[in-house]
């Protein structure tokens, strides 16, 4: 038997050469199990997270002790930059739609708070509408708010 | 060891690989819902300030079961952990004196009503 015909029937005796896409397949498998667990049954917590962060109904809860604090301790630059973290594009705005909702929602200290800040930040916007007094003064908010005019 | 077990014992290391993958992919490179965070997530200087708002109030109110109503917008289940966890931050941050007393103050009452109630 020559050596040709030897090699040629050895190989012909050989298992068939198998792919190796078993693994490709496995790691795929690997990686949708890790990416659902990381993702669905266990995501990460960030805790680094800033008051614009938060969900819309607690950052309505941040802006309302926000201001409630404002009406009791009157210090407006304190009120200033604790708003500006919860980057509104309009405050003013912001907190008078808020205060019109905790107005209908029977919450009139809340409503008197968020307006009076309201009140007290367009002044200073808009100098026409200068504050009566201390911002501690008695405010009745009313049903809708003066919102602040479009510039032409 | 067969062909066929040294296969099968690969296929599960792959699964292994791509499940680490997936995690560290998941954890470490997809931001988290950044839309979707709740209070308790804030950053402790965040914490701090609200915990300084909340003893602002209570020093004008003198509420202290509204005042740990308050402290459970963040914390709802150990409020006194959360002053602590404020204080500490404040001093060690070298906040106002004034700050800083007005959330000891908060602290001794939250402490006081909870060791009273329970």
């Amino acid at each position: 038997m020559s050596q040709d015909t030897h090699q040629a029937q050895t190989s012909s005796k050989q298992a068939p050469k198998r792919s190796n896409w078993y693994l490709l397949t496995g790691l795929l498998f690997g990686l949708i199990l890790g990416l659902m667990y990381a993702l669905v049954i266990n995501p990460a917590t960030q805790h680094d997270a800033i008051p614009a962060n938060l969900k819309q109904a607690n950052q309505d809860e941040y802006r309302s002790i926000i201001a409630q604090v404002y009406a009791a301790t009157g210090n407006l630059e304190r009120a200033k930059l604790r708003l500006e973290l919860l980057e509104d594009q309009d405050a003013v705005h912001t907190l008078g739609v808020q205060a019109q909702r905790a107005l209908a929602n029977g919450n009139a200290e809340e409503a008197r708070a968020l307006a009076l800040l309201a009140y007290v930040l367009q002044s200073e916007t808009n100098p026409v509408f200068s504050p009566a007094s201390t911002p501690t003064i008695q405010f009745i908010p009313t049903q809708t708010l003066p919102l602040p005019s479009a510039t032409p | 060891m067969t062909d066929r077990t040294r296969r099968l014992i690969f296929f599960f290391i792959a699964i292994a690989a791509g499940t680490a993958l997936g995690i560290a992919l998941g954890w470490g490179v997809f931001p988290a819902k950044s839309a979707d965070t709740s209070p308790r997530t804030l950053r402790i200087d965040f914490k701090t300030d609200y915990v300084l708002m909340v003893a602002e109030l209570y020093q004008i109110d003198g509420d202290i079961a509204l005042a740990v109503e308050r402290l459970s917008y963040i914390d709802e289940t150990d409020p006194v952990g959360l002053v602590n966890q404020a204080v500490d931050y404040a001093q060690e941050h070298t906040y106002a004196p004034e700050d800083l007393q007005l959330m000891l103050t908060l602290f001794s009452s939250v402490n006081s009503l909870l060791a009273q109630s329970g």
